[in-house]
């Protein structure tokens, strides 16, 4: 009997439904918000950072190495070109530095 | 193997769901919306004394908490179960809001019972229908709401249990009085 009684509610519940919901018209689209922008930040934060660092070395970018340099050094000769200046220092070696 | 092409169709609401939590799917949530719009606009029209505007306005709130919602729904959750619980506390929300209104509309005094006289009842549908809604109007909002999810939904217990947040017990005894109650009113409808 009870569970006569419990169909019969089910049963008049759906028949309930179905007429109250006869009549309802549901859009077919439902508009939602833009998309959360979280992904920017994935994409932002790294960009950033790479921009950062490029602009970073660039502005602090080290003086390139010079292979070839002249010292400017004046040593008096003689007209055989030797120096005459003769007091035991060895010229050729600091103009090689 | 990446899948290029999903048939939404044929994915299971929590699959759409996950997919909705973890890609913020736009088509997967349009099943979803395709799945339970009519259903949950017909949940609020019912529960909001017929009124079809709040029950549309209703409706699209509960999805647009289901998408802000997205990243509380957990994998292997029931999303029935889910989307029923939004769309009660919604309900619950508009009650309270409505408390005084509500207050006014319960003094009012209670319409004639049916069938006062005794000439032989009808015993079709439609008469057992119309007691059945006459009686439910008398009802109070949790009773009304109890009703709802277990005879017009065919909520499990345990479903009503999760919705409402109350053991599943305590739903059980309140079923079994309800559906007493419903039986006393409408014995002479069996």
């Amino acid at each position: 009997m009870s569970n006569t009684f419990k169909s019969q509610l089910s049963a008049s519940a759906a028949r309930m439904r179905e007429q109250s919901e006869k009549n309802i018209s549901t859009p077919a689209t439902i508009v939602i918000p833009q998309k959360h922008t979280r992904y920017w930040g994935w994409i932002a934060t790294p960009a950033a950072a790479a921009v950062g660092l490029l602009i970073g070395l660039f502005i602090h970018r080290p003086a390139e190495p010079k292979d070839n340099f002249t010292v400017p050094v004046v040593i008096a000769t003689d007209n055989s070109g030797h120096s005459i200046i003769d007091d035991g220092t060895d010229y050729s070696l600091l103009i090689s530095l | 193997m990446i899948a290029l092409f999903v048939n939404y169709k044929s994915l299971s609401d929590g699959q759409l769901m996950e997919r909705v939590r973890r890609k913020d799917d736009e088509k997967a949530f349009a099943e979803l919306y395709r799945r339970y719009a009519r259903l949950l606009q017909g949940f609020f029209f019912r529960r909001l004394g017929g009124d079809e505007e709040k029950a549309l306005d209703h409706m699209q709130d509960t999805f647009l908490k289901v998408w802000s919602s997205r990243w509380s729904y957990s994998d292997g959750q029931p999303f029935r179960t889910w989307i029923f619980t939004i769309a009660y506390n919604l309900c619950k929300n508009t009650y309270r809001q409505n408390r005084h209104e509500q207050a006014y509309l319960d003094s009012l005094p209670a319409e004639e019972p049916i069938a006062e006289d005794n000439t032989p009842l009808q015993l079709d549908a439609a008469t057992f229908d119309s007691a059945l809604q006459q009686e439910l109007s008398l009802l109070n909002e949790a009773q009304q709401m109890l009703f709802e999810l277990r005879f017009t939904q065919e909520l499990t217990v345990p479903e009503i249990a999760a919705i409402i947040a109350i053991p599943e017990g305590t739903v059980k005894s309140r079923l079994n009085t309800l559906t007493n109650y419903l039986r006393l009113k409408l014995k002479d409808y069996e």
